[in-house]
């Protein structure tokens, strides 16, 4: 080890504290590869294999890298294909860097955590799932007249499981418990449902052969426990996350096994992002016995949301309906015909709104068209607080928080009641919603550049030391001929000149 | 500057550096400014999201509406009985493909006397669209969604279930009738009376009289589950099970309607009560294509089968004992486990095999069906080895 160069050291540091995962380590311009991940990287991106210096048994060291901007392009590949990859950075400028560059892991993009826009392909979500479970003993009471028959029940248990679903991308958090049948027909429907990017296990779960290939045929597995074990701990830490007394208001206070997944969701997601997660804020509990219960085969036979042709979309059920005009409007669609609902209430109530709209023409019309001008305001809002985002998400923000304003002043005008009459009022609630769009407004140009460290981004008038600094930096010929003027005019020499080296 | 003198003054010294600064500093405070305005949104981050959640809920009425009226859908009415009543349904997406050349079709069903509705029809009749666009409607009903139908009513349906038999598998390798079995026996163990059942050619993955009885046995089971019995729509060309309307008071026969017209077949996709008494096999594969000398051979051994009337005689035997039914109809099955017309008894005179032993003890009822199947290839490995 010791004969290693500074850089490789890092590099072995690095591999060490993420094994499995491939590493993206920053030489100057280019992401470079080592050793076995250098030949997976060079394998599927199809980029060249080289070599170059000498690994730790002194053998010449395998060696791909990619152009650090290309980044975008290269990581979703690997990702779609079910690797890790841990970003590590240089961590200080090389200019004023001292010796070699300091370097260090930043974030590890696995498929369930994926934040980039540049990963997703459409408005689809992209979920993590977290699972706990444990066996429970099965009351005989229900099942009295087939215990006698059959006479093996006694030693028959099922399993209750806990499972939470994690979007990163958007924040969005859900939690559930239940017990299940032997065959695990409920865990597979919400398999089926979610279609989770993702999942992880705590070892005990792993290491259960039908649950690993129940997983294994949808989804990419990894086994994983939070450091912090037992149940009540999670919950004190999920509480700790959200900033609250108690977790009644979020509907799962009880249920010990949703809270255990919940956590490990969160803690995954924390491990491989690397910072805190603040804008993930609340955790909403449902009951899949809210649902009608559809298997994933039902899900395929049906072309749902998928044809069984190549798995796309088209003829699909949820392409034939679909006309929204936002990316959250198309979840949320997806969602609706995945989980059918099974209250006669809850149903008429949607069919009362979209009832409304039929007959109201103009008012259809009238919010399709501000609507038009939304865009994904989920993700925006998540790369916001994330700390990843760039002055057009702003721009974009700003255009989709403009509609935002009359559509609700259109909907608390013309709207009759239920569903979208709560839609109004919960904009409505939104009281900060108009100064939003007037900082925006006046604190960002329309065409901002991608990068955020290049200037452009600001309007002028909206700071008035930095208006001073551009003039300066902009007009310091004119400064410098005033100058030169009012110099020769003090001195009166006539032949005085001002330059600057 | 030639023959020139230079000074600096305190005031342009300090004016040059601000210059040669100004620009760098003026893109980190814009830099700062962006973030500051960053953080601002971000402190706001709940009900932005918020926000975000209620402009897509409303999108999605909007759409739906949208939906509604560009595709003449109706709304439908939701209840808590079982009732499941559609006029001129239609199937949401194949009629898009087909515009207004569509065939319109109700479906009825309800818990008394029409809870199992038995389709018939030749195959490319329509009977799985007729049968998907009946779960679809439930779907986009239950969703809070208008239907293409011009009147339906839905009692809540809590699952629904299909096996339907067009996209089997063959890339992960299992056998068409495996997956069939597997996808069937978790239907039959968790299918409720609210549920939903759609079924399609059950049992065509291996010969025809297990295939038969497969499809009897499992109509039987889900027209008495629970007693009260579960809504299935059921799809087959054995119309020799459509004499089960007489016997199970809940299933009701119903077909999709063909014309003959000079021996070639017209589809009218028309759903109408009734059983039919032809599968039209052989019409459909002259309408595929399939070379007339071939249509004719096939015309020919149909006759010489109906002739010897091989499964209304089955029908009989199976009321008789069921061990000399499997004697005298083993020629035509196909070997499934052993065939009992060979090896089998030879192991029947000798000791018990070790296949035997192994069924004797397995314990059916706390399989599930992967295990089933597991269990079933060592068996089928056990009777390999037996033979060398």
């Amino acid at each position: 080890m010791n004969k290693l160069t500074p850089a490789m050291r890092q590099y072995y540091e690095a591999k060490e504290a993420y094994p499995d995962t491939l590493i993206f380590f920053r030489m100057g311009d280019f992401y470079e590869s080592f050793g076995e991940d250098a030949k997976t990287i060079a394998k599927e991106l199809e980029i060249t294999l080289t070599a170059r210096g000498k690994d730790k048994s002194g053998k010449r060291m395998p060696l791909a890298g990619i152009p650090y901007h290309a980044i975008d392009n290269y990581l979703p590949k690997l990702i779609n294909k079910g690797y890790r990859v841990a970003i590590c950075e240089q961590l200080e400028d090389p200019k004023k860097a001292k010796g070699v560059v300091k370097r260090g892991v930043v974030r590890v993009v696995t498929p369930g955590t994926a934040i980039d826009s540049a990963m997703f392909a459409d408005a689809s979500n992209n979920y993590l799932m977290a699972v706990s479970g444990r066996k429970c003993e099965k009351r005989g009471k229900s099942r009295g007249k087939a215990r006698k028959k059959a006479g093996e029940e006694a030693s028959e248990s099922e399993i209750e499981f806990g499972i939470s679903f994690l979007d990163i991308s958007t924040g969005e958090f859900l939690t559930t418990q239940f017990k299940d049948s032997k065959d695990f027909e409920k865990f597979r429907s919400e398999l089926a449902r979610m279609r989770p990017a993702e999942c992880i296990l705590p070892p005990v779960l792993y290491e259960n052969p039908k649950i690993q290939s129940l997983l294994q045929e949808q989804t990419v597995v990894q086994e994983y426990a939070p450091l912090s074990g037992g149940e009540k701990e999670a919950a004190e830490k999920l509480k700790k996350h959200f900033g609250v007394m108690t977790l009644e208001g979020m509907g799962c206070e009880n249920l010990s096994l949703a809270l255990s997944s919940a956590w490990a969701a969160l803690e995954y997601a924390k491990t491989t992002q690397l910072r805190d997660l603040a804008y993930i804020n609340t955790l909403r509990t449902y009951s899949n016995t809210d649902f009608m219960v559809l298997d994933s085969v039902t899900l395929k036979n049906l072309e749902i949301v998928k044809n069984v042709r190549d798995g796309g979309d088209e003829n699909s059920l949820f392409r034939s309906l679909n006309q929204t005009k936002t990316p959250m409007g198309s979840r949320i669609l997806k969602k609706w015909l995945l989980k059918p609902l099974l209250s006669v209430k809850r149903i008429n109530k949607r069919l009362d709104a979209v009832e409304e709209l039929t007959e109201n023409v103009l008012l259809r019309y009238d919010l399709r068209d501000l609507l038009s001008e939304v865009r994904d305001i989920e993700r925006l809002v998540s790369r916001l607080v994330y700390g990843n985002s760039n002055a057009r998400d702003l721009v974009a923000l700003k255009k989709s928080l403009e509609s935002a304003a009359p559509l609700r002043d259109l909907l608390l005008k013309k709207a009759e009641g239920g569903l979208l009459k709560e839609i109004a009022e919960g904009l409505e609630a939104f009281s900060e919603l108009e100064k939003l769009c007037e900082l925006l407004e006046k604190g960002i140009v329309e065409e901002p550049p991608l990068t955020v460290r290049e200037g452009g981004m600001i309007k002028p008038g909206y700071n008035s030391e930095l208006d001073e600094l551009r003039e300066l930096a902009h007009n310091s010929k004119q400064w410098i001929a005033a100058f030169q003027q009012k110099e020769r005019e003090r001195t009166g020499i006539k032949s005085l000149k001002v330059g600057y080296n | 500057m030639a023959n020139a003198e230079r000074f600096f003054t305190p005031e342009l010294k300090e004016k040059e550096s601000l210059i040669l600064s100004a620009n760098e500093r003026a893109v980190g405070l814009e830099y700062a400014l962006f973030s500051k305005i960053v953080q601002t949104l971000a402190t706001h981050s709940r009900k932005l999201q918020e926000t975000a959640e209620e402009l897509g809920t409303l999108d999605v009425l909007a759409c739906l509406a949208e939906v509604a009226k560009d595709k003449n859908y109706t709304r439908p009415k939701l209840s808590e009985n079982c009732e499941i009543l559609i006029r001129e349904g239609r199937h949401p997406v194949v009629e898009n493909s087909i515009p207004g050349g569509f065939v319109p079709n109700d479906t009825e069903m309800d818990c008394k006397e029409k809870q199992f509705l038995l389709v018939t029809g030749p195959n490319m009749a329509g009977k799985s669209t007729y049968m998907r666009q009946t779960a679809l409607i439930a779907i986009l009903a239950q969703a809070g969604s208008f239907v293409p139908a011009t009147y339906a009513s839905i009692g809540l349906v809590d699952k629904i279930f299909t096996r339907i038999g067009a996209f089997d598998d063959l890339a992960s390798g299992q056998s068409t009738f495996m997956v069939e079995m597997v996808e069937l026996a978790n239907i039959l163990n968790n299918a409720g009376p609210k549920s939903l059942v759609l079924l399609d050619e059950i049992g065509r993955g291996t010969s025809t009289y297990d295939g038969y009885s497969i499809a009897k046995a499992v109509i039987e089971f889900l027209h008495n589950k629970g007693k009260v019995g579960v809504r299935t729509l059921f799809a087959t060309h054995y119309h020799q099970l459509t004499g089960l309307e007489e016997s199970l008071k809940r299933v009701k026969n119903c077909h999709i309607a063909v014309k003959e017209e000079e021996q070639e077949l017209v589809f009218l996709r028309k759903i109408v009560p009734g059983a039919t008494d032809k599968s039209y096999g052989i019409q459909v594969a002259r309408l595929a294509g399939v070379p007339e000398k071939v249509i004719g051979r096939a015309n020919e051994i149909l006759k010489a089968l109906e002739q010897e009337n091989l499964l209304e005689e089955a029908e009989e035997e199976n009321k008789k004992q069921k061990g000399k039914r499997r004697e005298k109809t083993s020629r035509y099955t196909q070997m499934l486990l052993f065939d009992p017309g060979n090896g089998a008894e030879e192991i029947k005179e000798g000791k018990p095999s070790p296949v035997e032993e192994a069924l004797k003890t397995l314990d059916l009822n706390g399989l599930t069906p992967l295990e089933a199947l597991n269990k079933l290839y060592e068996l089928k490995k056990l009777v390999l080895e037996a033979e060398k």
